[in-house]
């Protein structure tokens, strides 16, 4: 077993019960750490403010949203991807806008996915479900990860 | 001038000679004779040389120059004295004036040539004294109306300049009234720029404005459908969640024993009816509220999507679109006539979509007392075409009819479904393209609505200045 964590860092938590919820339900058993903005997320990674000289898992996997206060997803994109040390980690956009300048905005700096919250039930069920699924063979042994 | 006076100065008898002036060929401007002094002036033309032919001269005694001569008509009994007027020195060098004298022959006898000598002194004088005089005067008039020309010339090159004023003469009052108009000419110029400045500015002001605000507009519709959004994939996502527990909590309910018959009444209206009901309300409206939001998350892309201006043939675009509401027209019994429809200029999905919306429109508000004929059509003015889509369903209010093409407005009475979006979209499409929708409508008779598309070139042109304006404004 491969012991990935996700960090899910959304400013609605009403969003990130959902995503939590259904990611469980498709049999995600991975750890999941909340973030509610994007600077929370980057102390936690690079190991400051808050965060200072704390440790962090070996294997993470960020899922991350656009549009949030203080620190906004593109911005932890940039961050992340642009640090010889954090751009491997895998990053999975995961928002209501589906503007195709931000979606080509995303894949310009370097996300790994993008993934558009469908407003249905159903369709977010399926959405996360396939996520979960999608993570899981990102992260196979086999894929290097 | 009085010759006779100032002959009289000269000569004791003046009323025995006689003066007379002619321009170049010898047409009387002074008739020698009293009763005819200003013949000229009435039309009756003479020539002095009618009077005083040259044949019929005796003697002639030349000065050098002609017309600078003494002659006796023995003939006549008259006596002949001529001078020339020049007015070379004015830069005239072909105009003169001959000026004469004649006296009577009974007169000239008695005095012999003395007189006529004398006679001709008198004209020399007359002839030196008039052109001191003229050119005098005529410099007193002449320069300040050149001096006036000069002014005129350097204001139409567009100096500023003012016309001296001396004395209070005719001219004076000429470079008086000049500068008058000079300074009223002056004041509306300066006003005319003013003006010209302040509209520019204003035009300017407004751009800046239109451009703020259609910004902002963009920027809050995009705001706005994203940001309601998120809400909404909660409120769905939740109700889900609760149906997915409604479906547990039903299992559970199921296998409880010992519940009163009343309870298990209640549970089962409560699980099966109440609950459900609710939470399909609450998805339901969140559906709407979505598609109300992706109405207008499309609308503010039309603002951004950059046209493709080409030619394009508007008789394939109304196939396809009939072709696609081919299953309603057919359902609803509907008529479509479609005229002659030209290749026009134009961005091709924008005009699908206004097609598809004029048409969707014409067909959703048909009325339900007689089969629906919507008359689809066009005619190409000044390189203008204009679109016309007839049809003869419910029609539309006359104070309603500004209203339609308002965001979210619907208008009458509400049987079909409908975001109120599609005319306002059709309109901002039209607009992108350079062109005009309007609608011409009655109640209960149908509707026509029409748009317009320009020629390429002012297409183009208007999509460039409303580019510019945008580029200019970013910087």
């Amino acid at each position: 077993m491969n012991p990935v964590t996700i960090l899910l860092v959304e400013d609605d938590p009403a969003h990130a019960a959902l995503i939590e919820r259904n990611l469980k339900r498709s049999g995600f058993t991975n750890d999941v750490i909340k973030f509610v903005n994007g600077k929370q997320v980057t102390d936690y990674i690079f190991s400051e403010g808050e965060y200072a000289g704390e440790k962090h898992p070996k294997h993470m996997l960020v899922l991350l949203d656009i549009n949030m206060p203080v620190m906004n997803g593109a911005e932890v994109l940039r961050r992340l991807k642009g640090n010889e040390k954090t751009k491997d980690i895998p990053v999975i956009m995961l928002t209501t806008t589906d503007d195709q300048t931000e979606i080509d905005n995303c894949y310009r700096i370097g996300c790994n996915a993008y993934v558009v919250k469908p407003v249905g039930h159903a369709g977010f069920t399926k959405v996360i479900k396939d996520l979960g699924l999608f993570v899981n063979i990102m992260m196979s042994p086999t894929n290097g990860g | 001038m009085n010759f006779d006076i100032f002959a009289s100065s000269l000569y004791e008898a003046p009323e025995n000679i006689f003066y007379f002036l002619t321009n170049e060929q010898g047409d009387y401007l002074i008739h020698p004779l009293p009763d005819k002094r200003l013949a000229f002036e009435r039309n009756l033309r003479a020539n002095y040389l009618d009077d005083f032919p040259k044949q019929k001269a005796r003697k002639l005694s030349v000065d050098g120059r002609r017309d600078h001569l003494r002659a006796f008509y023995p003939g006549m009994g008259l006596g002949l004295a001529l001078d020339r007027l020049s007015f070379e020195d004015w830069g005239l060098p072909n105009r003169f004036f001959t000026l004469g004298a004649v006296a009577k022959l009974s007169v000239l006898k008695e005095q012999s040539s003395d007189l006529l000598n004398r006679l001709f002194l008198l004209v020399a004088l007359i002839t030196v004294v008039l052109v001191l005089v003229t050119m005098v005067f005529a410099r007193r008039v002449t320069q300040p109306i050149r001096h006036l020309t000069a002014l005129a010339n350097r204001i139409a090159g567009g100096e500023v300049v003012e016309a001296p004023v001396q004395g209070d003469d005719e001219i004076s009052q000429l470079a008086g009234a000049f500068n008058t108009m000079l300074a009223r000419l002056n004041a509306s110029h300066t006003e005319l720029r003013e003006v010209a400045d302040s509209l520019e500015e204003q035009v300017l002001e407004r751009t800046r404005d239109l451009v703020d605000a259609n910004k902002e507009i963009r920027n809050f519709a995009y705001i706005v459908s994203h940001d309601l959004r998120s809400p909404l994939v909660s409120i769905q996502g939740f109700s889900g969640e609760l149906k997915e527990d409604l479906a547990d909590v039903k299992t559970i309910v199921g296998g409880v024993k010992g519940l009163k018959e009343n309870q298990r009444k209640k549970l089962d209206e409560l699980l099966n009816n109440r609950i459900p009901e609710a939470l399909d309300f609450i998805d339901a409206s969140a559906g709407n509220m979505d598609r109300l939001i992706n109405s207008i998350l499309n609308l503010s892309r039309v603002g951004r999507r950059d046209l493709k201006i080409e030619d394009v043939d508007s008789r394939k675009i109304i196939g396809e679109n009939l072709k696609a509401l081919v299953h309603r027209i057919e359902a609803d019994g509907v008529k479509v006539v479609t005229g002659e429809m030209p290749v026009v200029q134009a961005d091709a999905l924008a005009l699908e979509q206004i097609f598809l919306n004029l048409l969707d429109n014409a067909i959703k508000y048909l009325s339900p007392d007689r089969p629906g004929i919507i008359d689809v059509s066009a005619e190409t003015v000044d390189k203008t075409t204009v679109f016309h889509f007839k049809d003869n369903g419910a029609g539309i209010a006359k104070g309603d009819i500004p209203l339609i093409f308002d965001l979210f407005k619907r208008v009458g009475e509400q049987e079909t479904e409908g975001e109120g979006m599609g005319l306002n979209y059709v309109q901002t499409l039209v607009r992108r393209m350079g062109g005009r929708i309007w609608c011409d409508s009655e109640l209960g008779k149908g509707s026509i609505f029409s748009f317009s598309l320009p020629e390429e070139a002012k297409l183009r042109a208007s999509l460039k200045e409303i580019t510019r304006q945008l580029e200019g404004y970013k910087e």
